[in-house]
């Protein structure tokens, strides 16, 4: 059976139930999922919809065309018309919330409450973070500078943007907010200390929020995005890694001299991302052929969904996505989604 | 092991992914179904309902000779979003609870 023969027969079997109006809805919105998932997965994806009779009758039954057999539940129904299973329980909410199952993020907003003030207070599991930016608004631009410095920004339960650093060493941060930009940079004068613990500034913003311009500069020390939403991201170390996770943007630039570049379980962003020396991870959250890549390594190996590419590889596709990525002397890991 | 999962679940999944960005109905699915075992026929239905009541609008835009229909979240959705959150907590934390081993 090919697309054409699929999209018939469930044409037909609409016809029996559905008016016309909300038939071609249904069957518009097939025909376009057909349409993005390619010619090459046209067969995969008539087996994913299963058999188009059954699959008519549970869009009939779910709009409400067609009277429920006997007594069974709207859940049950929805669960055996559409075969749903969910593996694990805590899974769950794991896509859109704060609660991230990777064991990298340190901050978790878990709750805010009011101080003797009525000012709202950002909770974590380090503690309270506080300092909420009063004078920022959606669209807010960040801009982050410090020579010394771990950078985190998150999103969390919180009513304005908070920042909190944690500096044990000394090296203290000073921001400021102007024409909805929050500054953070070093305070004047601040000496640094190379050691284990260096500053740490957390950045944790109100989870709807869309942010404008991002722009994170630390020369030592590591970047990590959580659930962010901007239009630009620019971020930049010379020593340390950096991880943007759970984020969406329009642009993502991100460079460091000696460290890794991970981004993963974000929605499609155009991203250029290089190091000097250490490994770039993309985990590409689209099929494969949807996402163009410009990949170089000057003394290191590109692999795509595992497969050995060389040390340069070019693909030209459908631009949901597109990643140009460079490292000096490292590796560059391009896995999509389903593999 | 499978457990059935209800709709206030599955429009919840379906708001958050949409909080993070408008998408196209293809790249909506692949996202929810890198988390969930779903099938194809899964998010039509959810789509529709979420719209009907407002939680969300839809807007074609033209892409490669062809219309593409994205979902974006509204104002409702993300009130709808954030009471979801709420309700799927506490359901986890009475669930753990019942499930937990004594020790």
């Amino acid at each position: 059976m090919d697309r054409r023969a699929y999209l018939h027969c469930l044409g037909q079997e609409l016809a029996r139930w559905v008016p016309q109006r909300e038939r071609q809805d249904m069957l518009r919105y097939y025909e376009e999922y057909f349409d993005e998932a390619g010619p090459d997965r046209e067969q995969a994806v008539i087996v994913g919809l299963g058999d188009p009779v059954k699959l008519a009758r549970a869009l009939a039954e779910e709009a409400g065309f067609v009277p429920r057999k006997g007594r069974r539940s709207r859940l049950v129904a929805l669960a055996v018309g559409a075969g749903i299973v969910v593996s694990t329980i805590v899974v769950g909410l794991a896509v859109g919330g704060s609660v991230m199952h990777s064991s990298v993020m340190h901050t978790i907003v878990n709750m805010w409450r009011p101080d003797y003030n009525g000012a709202l207070w950002a909770v974590t599991e380090q503690g309270t973070a506080n300092h909420p930016m009063v004078g920022l608004e959606q669209g807010a631009d960040i801009t982050v500078e410090l020579s010394l410095g771990n950078v985190m920004v998150c999103t969390g339960q919180v009513e304005q943007i908070c920042v909190d650093q944690n500096s044990p060493s000394g090296y203290e941060v000073a921001w400021e907010v102007k024409d909805n930009r929050l500054v953070v940079e070093a305070k004047e004068g601040a000496a640094g200390v190379l050691g284990n613990e260096s500053a740490e500034v957390i950045i944790t913003i109100p989870e709807a929020w869309k942010l404008g311009q991002v722009r994170i500069e630390t020369e030592l020390g590591d970047i990590r995005l959580q659930g962010v939403w901007a239009s630009d991201l620019d971020l930049n170390t010379e020593l340390g890694n950096i991880l943007v996770m759970g984020t969406s943007a329009g642009f993502l630039e991100a460079e460091t001299g000696l460290g890794d570049v991970t981004v993963t379980e974000t929605l499609p962003l155009d991203s250029e991302l290089s190091t000097g020396s250490g490994d770039i991870v993309i985990n590409a959250n689209c099929m494969p052929g949807e996402c163009s890549y410009d990949l170089e390594t000057g003394l290191g190996r590109i692999y795509v969904d595992g497969r050995d590419g060389g040390s340069k590889s070019s693909y030209s596709g459908r631009d949901l996505y597109h990643v140009s990525g460079d490292t000096g002397w490292g590796d560059i890991h391009l896995d999509f989604l389903g593999n | 092991m499978a457990f059935a999962m209800g709709t206030p679940l599955l429009d919840a999944c379906v708001l958050a992914v949409l909080s993070r960005g408008d998408a196209y109905g293809y790249a909506l699915t692949q996202r929810v179904k890198a988390q969930l075992d779903i099938s194809g026929s899964t998010l039509y239905p959810v789509l529709r309902r979420l719209e009907r009541d407002g939680h969300l609008t839809v807007y074609d835009q033209p892409y490669q000779g062809r219309n593409r229909r994205y979902y974006a979240i509204t104002k409702l959705g993300r009130v709808r979003l954030e009471e979801r959150r709420q309700e799927w907590s506490d359901f986890r934390d009475g669930l753990e609870e019942l499930l937990k081993e004594d020790k």
